[in-house]
């Protein structure tokens, strides 16, 4: 019942509003515009309710509305409007900087598996660069990831440690035994995947290290920052 | 007594514009221009005065707040383009006057753009779907 009696109440005053904005007119030429204008609130406020059932947020919608009408043609006579266009800008020119940032990002993650797999032979199976930007808008580089496809190695190449040196090849001591052949045939299978093994393992080093110079020698990124992962670590 | 300086200050410019205008239509013109315009400054306040009433009046009702700015917006829309329209056409030309007029009829229109969207908007919301089938 409250209810009832403020939608009546508002009704009235609408209708109360349209009469006085009718009188207050300068002259006829306005005329047909204002009462339309009038007319539309006085319909609104009588389909309020049912309007507020079916949108929740009529009010605010209207609102909004009216501002961007009042808005559009003032001709930004206002400083709010000013402000609202610079931080618009604002917002935009963040948006276009995280763009760019992304697009060289990938385009430097491109090129470095590009010039890996050409220089090396190698399948890259990714590349992953961190870039911070800089105060100046500039993005600054901060680590560099590849993950090679077909090593079981993992290096965390530094610019300040040299490569290291490849160990001599330890000499391999083959014992055979014709006697025992059926016993130690098994023994002497397993030492030579372990010696051949080593062996990989040296050069997957030497190659991880040499991906990591040439990143950091083509890409101007120093070699502190570059890691070489092989396929299951990291 | 407000009204009776206004009505003699108005005899006076009426005076002095008959009297220019054979020899300086542009003088005459520019004290049409001043004397509309020291009106409108002299009347601010109590248009101020009618204005708060009229929101009070607004706020016991429980009125929405935006209906009685719109409203308003376009009284004065409909003053600013008049008084305009009026001292353009006080220069003899009535066609600038009337282009001044469409655009103060134009601005009131689109104040009423997001009412008519939001009813517009309801009524279809209220059809069922595909309702033109």
């Amino acid at each position: 019942m409250e209810a009832l009696g403020g939608w009546l109440r508002q009704v009235v005053a609408a209708v109360l509003l349209a009469a006085l904005i009718d009188l207050l007119l300068p002259n006829r030429t306005m005329q047909r515009y204002v009462r339309l204008v009038a007319g539309l609130f006085i319909l609104l406020t009588l389909a309020g309710p049912l309007l507020s059932w079916i949108k929740g947020d009529m009010e605010a919608k209207l609102t909004a509305g009216i501002e961007w009408a009042e808005r559009e043609p003032a001709g930004g006579d206002d400083g709010s409007q000013l402000e609202a266009i610079l931080a618009e800008a604002k917002r935009i020119g963040a948006g276009r900087d995280e763009q760019a940032a992304k697009l060289a990002v990938a385009g430097l993650e491109a090129g470095i598996k590009t010039v890996v797999e050409q220089e090396e032979g190698v399948v890259v199976e990714a590349v992953e660069v961190t870039a911070t930007p800089a105060a100046d808008g500039a993005l600054t580089v901060e680590r560099v990831k590849v993950r090679l496809a077909d090593s079981n190695t993992v290096i965390a190449a530094e610019s300040d440690e040299p490569i290291a040196e490849v160990d001599p090849v330890s000499p391999v001591v083959v014992d055979i035994d014709i006697g025992a052949d059926t016993d130690k045939g098994e023994g002497g299978d397993r030492a030579v995947p372990a010696a051949a093994q080593n062996a990989a393992g040296q050069a997957d080093d030497g190659r991880e290290g040499r991906i990591a110079a040439l990143v950091a020698g083509r890409f101007g990124i120093g070699t502190s920052k570059v890691d070489v992962y092989g396929a299951s670590g990291g | 007594m407000d009204i009776l300086q206004i009505v003699g200050i108005g005899l006076l410019t009426a005076v002095l514009i008959l009297v220019i205008r054979e020899q300086k239509p542009m003088f005459a013109f520019l004290l049409a221009t001043f004397f509309g315009i020291a009106v409108f400054l002299a009347l601010i306040g109590k248009i101020g005065g009618v204005v708060s009433m009229i929101e009070e009046l607004a706020d016991r009702s429980g009125i929405q707040s935006v209906y009685l700015k719109t409203m308003l917006k376009i009284i004065g829309i409909a003053y600013i383009a008049e008084f305009g329209a009026q001292i353009v056409r006080d220069a003899g030309l009535d066609s600038i006057a009337s282009k001044i007029e469409f655009a103060g009829k134009m601005l009131i229109l689109v104040m009423a753009v997001p009412i008519i969207s939001i009813i517009i908007e309801t009524v279809l919301g209220l059809l069922p779907a595909g309702g033109g089938a």
